[in-house]
């Protein structure tokens, strides 16, 4: 009830904002009124006089896709890595050569190298599954080497707890110990953050839609940006805030699902 | 030897420093010797790197932009650590903790870049209303980190028996609970600047940022990819910037924070 009624305020910080720029804002005046349209999934007309609402959403469903193909990449390479990492330590140079490389940069030498010069894959749009591999790939792959990292951190420390060494006394093996134990607790920080990511990927596809010229949500709002259409911009961002708010939501949710003794005060 | 990598990243970061502050020469401009790259003729001409397409010197709009992006990214941390610091010191002396979580989750929900465009359209596309929108962007986190160890060190038994024994607020903040939370903060300052470097130029890459950037350059290289010493030039010069400034991080957290 409280959110509901911050969201509206926010909204309306957001209206007036928009409401008062100098330039022509297509929109209705009222705020009320505004909002009963927008609930009623009227979002009006674009300055090029197209429907709004069928933009948006031909723009997220894109946006969505592209963002669930790279969470299931952290889905399955995450583990990979933190396995593989386990055995090998090449954890630390990895992750001080990607965090000073920013996703256009590796998106942009993705491009280079395995469009350009080895001509193995296509370079930019979005039709079959080939197009989806690179910009996935560039949007997942700082969450894959975190995620990565998360979950050895949580393996390594259960490990190292007392009900291991029970289980181990009471003779399981490795594989059960594994399986039984320490997975089901290792997981809930890694769940947790694939949650956020999966957040965190939808509002950073922007720059990959630029790049790879999707025609998703985020290209739609820098062209809004570009020809000055306050009305698509204003949806653009009520559906936005939306989102990512039923998002943080359902993570939540699941968060709590997986870790009951969570506390919600931190 | 040991810190042979620290020596390194900040040397090189006061060359380029020094650098920012005395070389660029901004009127370095011929139009007739456009787009040269260790060019003999414009290096004799005092354009040590070449040009670019407009016949400016590359390493003048280099040096500059990087200046820029440094500002930004310095004003946006001070800005996060003002914030996140006095919405705690606040936070401590009241009862306000459900409101400002919940008004945390609906900042949460808002895509950063919203509100930066919005803010730049109002104020001008400056290097200090940038920063300062991109520090609004970024003291949620800090602010959390923060309280999440007040609130961890609150509960310990040495606070309570010295509220026993009749010690006021600002006599624990400052002998028990500012010692315990100081280290973190400057952790997390050398963590936040390569952070906000990247989102300025992310923001400059978009089209909606300085004149000046990195980010900027970068996006002129990709559009004339032809001549690719445009592009990679900018992008190795900031792949060091951050290498040495990660590098800076990695020792700060290794000797100052437990």
């Amino acid at each position: 009830m409280y959110t509901l009624l911050g969201m509206t305020v926010v909204l309306y910080i957001l209206f007036a904002i928009f409401r008062n720029l100098p330039d022509n804002f297509a929109g209705d005046n009222n705020y009320f009124r505004y909002m009963y349209r927008v609930l009623t999934l009227n979002f009006g007309k674009t300055t090029s006089d197209r429907d709004i609402f069928n933009l948006m959403v031909r723009a997220l469903m894109f946006s969505l896709d592209l963002t669930l193909r790279s969470t299931v990449l952290v889905l399955i390479f995450g583990p990979l890595l933190s396995i593989l990492s386990m055995k090998i330590n090449f954890d630390k140079y990895l992750t001080l050569i990607f965090n000073s490389v920013p996703k256009y940069v590796l998106s942009i030498s993705l491009q280079v190298v395995f469009g350009l010069y080895l001509k193995l894959l296509p370079i930019a749009r979005y039709f079959t599954f080939r197009h989806t591999i690179l910009p996935s790939i560039a949007l997942a792959l700082s969450h894959v080497i975190l995620s990565s990292k998360i979950l050895s951190n949580s393996i390594l420390k259960i490990y190292s707890e007392n009900y291991i060494k029970l289980a181990y006394s009471k003779g399981l093996n490795d594989r059960e110990v594994f399986i039984k134990h320490v997975l089901p607790n290792a997981l809930s920080p890694f769940v947790s953050y694939v949650g956020n990511a999966f957040i965190s990927m939808l509002r950073g596809v922007m720059v990959i839609e630029k790049i790879f010229v999707i025609p998703g949500i985020g290209t739609l709002y820098l062209s809004s940006i570009e020809n000055r259409d306050f009305n698509l911009m204003l949806s653009i961002s009520i559906l936005l805030i939306c989102v990512s708010f039923f998002l943080i939501s359902f993570f939540n949710g699941i968060q709590r699902y997986f870790n009951p003794k969570r506390d919600d005060r931190i | 030897m040991r810190d042979i990598k620290f020596k390194l990243s900040i040397s090189f970061l006061l060359v380029v420093l020094m650098l920012i502050i005395f070389y660029p020469k901004v009127d370095n401009v011929d139009v007739e010797y456009g787009l040269r790259f260790l060019d003999y003729d414009a290096i004799s001409k005092g354009m040590y790197l070449g040009t670019d397409i407009l016949g400016r010197d590359l390493l003048s709009i280099l040096l500059l932009s990087l200046k820029y992006s440094l500002l930004t990214a310095l004003v946006s941390v001070a800005v996060e650590i003002l914030i996140a610091v006095f919405v705690n010191i606040f936070l401590s002396f009241s009862n306000l903790d459900r409101i400002f979580l919940f008004l945390v989750q609906i900042f949460k929900s808002i895509p950063s870049i919203l509100y930066i465009s919005c803010i730049t359209m109002f104020f001008g596309r400056n290097f200090l209303v940038l920063g300062i929108a991109i520090g609004i962007s970024r003291w949620v986190p800090l602010a959390l980190l923060i309280r999440e160890g007040i609130v961890k060190v609150s509960s310990k038994k040495y606070i309570v028996n010295s509220k026993l024994l009749g010690a006021d607020r600002v006599w624990i903040f400052r002998k028990h609970i500012l010692p315990y939370v100081l280290p973190q903060i400057l952790s997390k300052i050398s963590f936040s600047l390569p952070q906000s470097l990247f989102r300025e130029s992310t923001i400059s890459f978009l089209g909606l940022g300085l004149e000046y950037s990195l980010g900027k350059m970068i996006l002129e290289g990709f559009k004339n990819i032809d001549n690719s010493y445009l592009f990679f030039v900018p992008l190795i010069s900031f792949f060091a910037v951050i290498l040495s400034l990660n590098v800076l991080k990695e020792y700060v957290r290794r000797n100052y924070v437990s």
